[in-house]
């Protein structure tokens, strides 16, 4: 059979979607073997003798409750005010011509250049300044810190987008600035707005260097430091039990991206090319 | 009447501020959960209401590094849990207490509890001559066997490296098949060269003053050369050097090996798997022809350390103590890491959980530590380089080679 020229570009795609898919459906499968059968060879994708206890053990662990308020409480509130932050700031950067905007605007992206490793000193020695190591404001703080950069270059490129005719007609009508970001620019940019939402909250849930650094203490950790916590090579490390776990604190935001994905590509795309 | 009020409602207000200012708090930071005594200081508290113990878990791997940078800023725990092999670098910066007076004033008081503590726990902690902690539970390596295997092909226990190495070969050609390998071992990528610095101690290896081991001394190269010997004469699974800990005990208790080197408490798990005494053994990891003299157990411990800002030392020794209190540390013992005591480690509980421990007993007894370096991250990772240089399949560079040029990057770091 004669593979047509266009379905050739499949063939890069499938080997692509087996390569991201492959570890986590081997990752979902183990975390419903029994310790023994993680280690048996050769390995089979389907369990054979498939047991849910991995799941039963992390539901019932100390402290799990804890781990998935912090890191839901600390994704929500971080993403929020990052999002809410950062349509001002890309308002400000679409609308207004000012000195130096443009030198600004590319200051603005540099936190996120920096590797995240070489700011955890300085910020462990500011938080300590201030007496709020180990607390929710210095992990909030810094989460939202991190994600206002890239939600107003996306929201920024957005804006720039609708048509500045519209707002001239709002403010012929009366509107205020911020009757017009409400009103306007918001409404009109949604797609972004969810984008820049959904990035958010992911790269907050998933944050580890700084909860890791930041916060000495059971009560503070999320789902990242305690998967972290995990890995233990002094004992015999319970697989299933920490692919259980992996799968728990994945599920949320891969289910929370799923169901955006679709206006996060557009969202994306949109802001690049308008 | 209104005054009687007045003065009951200050003294009401007073009271609880003024016994809490009575009250020392002391923070511990433990390394593992398991190693948390299992009434949580009940006892502790109860014998002692001057005494508040928080405590939480930083793991191992993180808890020197968070330890010395929330001292900088005046936060740190007064008991940190860690690696013993950092000693060096912790002590060197100024964040331990000395508190060679303390145990010394211990050792005075009570001679008999003294005396029911190994070396060990002192001399882990113990940097030019001067003590900053007690370690409390240590894990030297052993080494498993499968005694039916041997068995199988008329082998005795082997006594030296020489003959494990011969029994490996007849076990591969006689009696292994298919994924069944002689040896298992962690590969180097995933965790700090323990397994391969016990092995080097009962092969006679030494170490400078610094805490550098001399690799390119007779028992370095023989090192190198029996890890190239396992590599390339397929005595170990080919994939053998990219193994995390999980891997290399999987593949023993999943009996896919004949030998692995291990601890006592993973020991506990294999005889839930398989039958102690007639399926496997234990044995002390041997030593090398010629070389009986220099052989010694290693140890590998995570001793607690004294914060150098403690305010008050006197209530941090009795936590210390009390996580020392044979009756304490017997509960961690058994569940999890050994003890350095005798009344805990010769108990007939602990013989009745780990009931291989009589063959280990006197060499646990004998442990001698690994010598703490300060930079021991980059020791750590030049080793294992020189690790997977070892087991390249084929062998690239000879054993003398590979201690050369690993000696002179070791001795870079003095």
């Amino acid at each position: 059979m004669k593979l047509g020229r266009d379905r050739l570009y499949w063939i890069p795609l499938v080997i692509l979607v087996v390569w991201t898919i492959f570890p986590l459906l081997w990752g979902v499968s183990s975390s419903f073997k029994t310790y023994a059968d993680i280690y048996r060879v050769p390995p089979s994708i389907i369990p054979p003798d498939p047991e849910i206890r991995a799941y039963q053990v992390v539901l019932t662990s100390r402290g799990f409750s804890t781990y998935v308020f912090n890191s839901t409480f600390l994704a929500l509130t971080s993403s929020f005010i990052a999002v809410a932050c950062s349509i001002f700031a890309a308002y400000g950067f679409a609308r207004f011509k000012f000195r130096l905007s443009t030198a600004l605007f590319l200051l603005i992206l540099i936190p996120r250049i920096i590797p995240r490793a070489s700011l955890i000193i300085p910020l462990f020695q500011m938080w300590a300044s201030v007496g709020l190591l180990d607390s929710y404001p210095a992990l909030i703080v810094s989460y939202t810190a991190t994600a206002i950069p890239f939600n107003t270059m996306v929201l920024t490129g957005f804006f720039r987008g609708v048509p500045p005719a519209l707002e001239d007609a709002a403010s012929i009508d009366g509107a205020t600035l911020w009757q017009r970001i409400r009103y306007i620019m918001i409404p009109m940019s949604i797609p972004a707005i969810i984008t820049v939402s959904v990035m958010s909250l992911r790269e907050a849930w998933n944050e580890f260097p700084f909860v890791l650094a930041l916060t000495t203490s059971t009560r503070m950790r999320t789902l990242p430091y305690q998967l972290f916590m995990l890995r233990d090579a002094m004992g015999i490390e319970d697989w299933p039990v920490v692919l259980a776990f992996t799968v728990l604190t994945i599920a949320p935001i891969l289910g929370f991206y799923i169901i955006f994905q679709k206006r996060v590509t557009s969202g994306l795309v949109s802001g690049a090319i308008k | 009447m209104k005054k009687l009020l007045l003065v009951f409602m200050v003294v009401a207000f007073l009271l609880p501020a003024t016994l809490a200012g009575a009250q020392t708090t002391v923070t511990v930071w433990f390394g593992r959960q398991e190693f948390i005594p299992a009434d949580a200081f009940e006892t502790f508290h109860a014998e002692n209401p001057d005494i508040r113990v928080e405590f939480d878990v930083i793991p191992l791997e993180e808890s020197h590094v968070d330890f010395m940078r929330n001292h900088a800023v005046g936060v740190a725990p007064d008991v940190v849990q860690i690696f013993g092999e950092f000693l060096a670098t912790m002590v060197v910066r100024g964040t331990l207490l000395d508190i060679t007076e303390y145990i010394e004033a211990w050792a005075e008081e009570d001679p008999e509890d003294f005396a029911d503590i190994y070396d060990i726990a002192f001399d882990m902690t113990t940097y030019e001559d001067r003590i900053y902690g007690i370690n409390v539970h240590s894990g030297p390596f052993f080494m498993g066997y499968r005694k039916d295997w041997l068995a199988e092909a008329g082998l005795e226990e082997p006594q030296t490296w020489e003959e494990l190495l011969d029994a490996c070969r007849i076990l591969q050609e006689e009696v292994l098949t298919g994924d069944e390998y002689a040896y298992a071992q962690p590969g180097g990528a995933h965790h700090p060269p323990f397994w391969m610095m016990a092995t080097f101690m009962s092969m006679g290896g030494q170490f400078r003053d610094t805490g550098t081991p001399i690799v390119d001394s007779e028992a370095g190269i023989f090192l190198i050369d029996f890890y190239q010997t396992l590599a390339n004469e397929g005595l170990q699974d080919p994939e053998a050097h990219a193994w995390a800990s999980g891997d290399f005990r999987g593949a023993f208790m999943g009996e896919r090996a004949a030998f692995y080197p291990e601890a006592i408490n993973i020991y506990a798990y294999t005889q839930e798997v398989l039958e102690y005494a007639t399926e496997w053994e234990v044995m002390v990891q041997p030593p090398r022809e010629g070389a009986e003299d220099d052989f010694r157990v290693n140890s590998f411990g995570w001793p607690y350390m004294v914060n150098s800002d403690t305010e008050d030392p006197e209530a941090v020794m009795k936590v210390l103590r009390y996580l020392f209190d044979p009756e304490i540390c017997v509960s961690v013992a058994l569940a999890y890491q050994p003890a350095n005591r005798a009344s805990v480690m010769t108990s007939d509980a602990y013989y009745e959980a780990h009931p291989y421990f009589p063959i280990l007993e006197a060499s646990f007894a004998e442990q001698v530590t690994y010598p703490t370096h300060l930079r021991s991250v980059e020791r750590a990772d030049i080793l294992n380089e020189m690790k997977f240089v070892a087991q390249q399949v084929p062998a690239q560079y000879t054993p003398e080679e590979i201690a050369a040029r690993y000696q002179e990057l070791l001795d870079a770091l003095d």
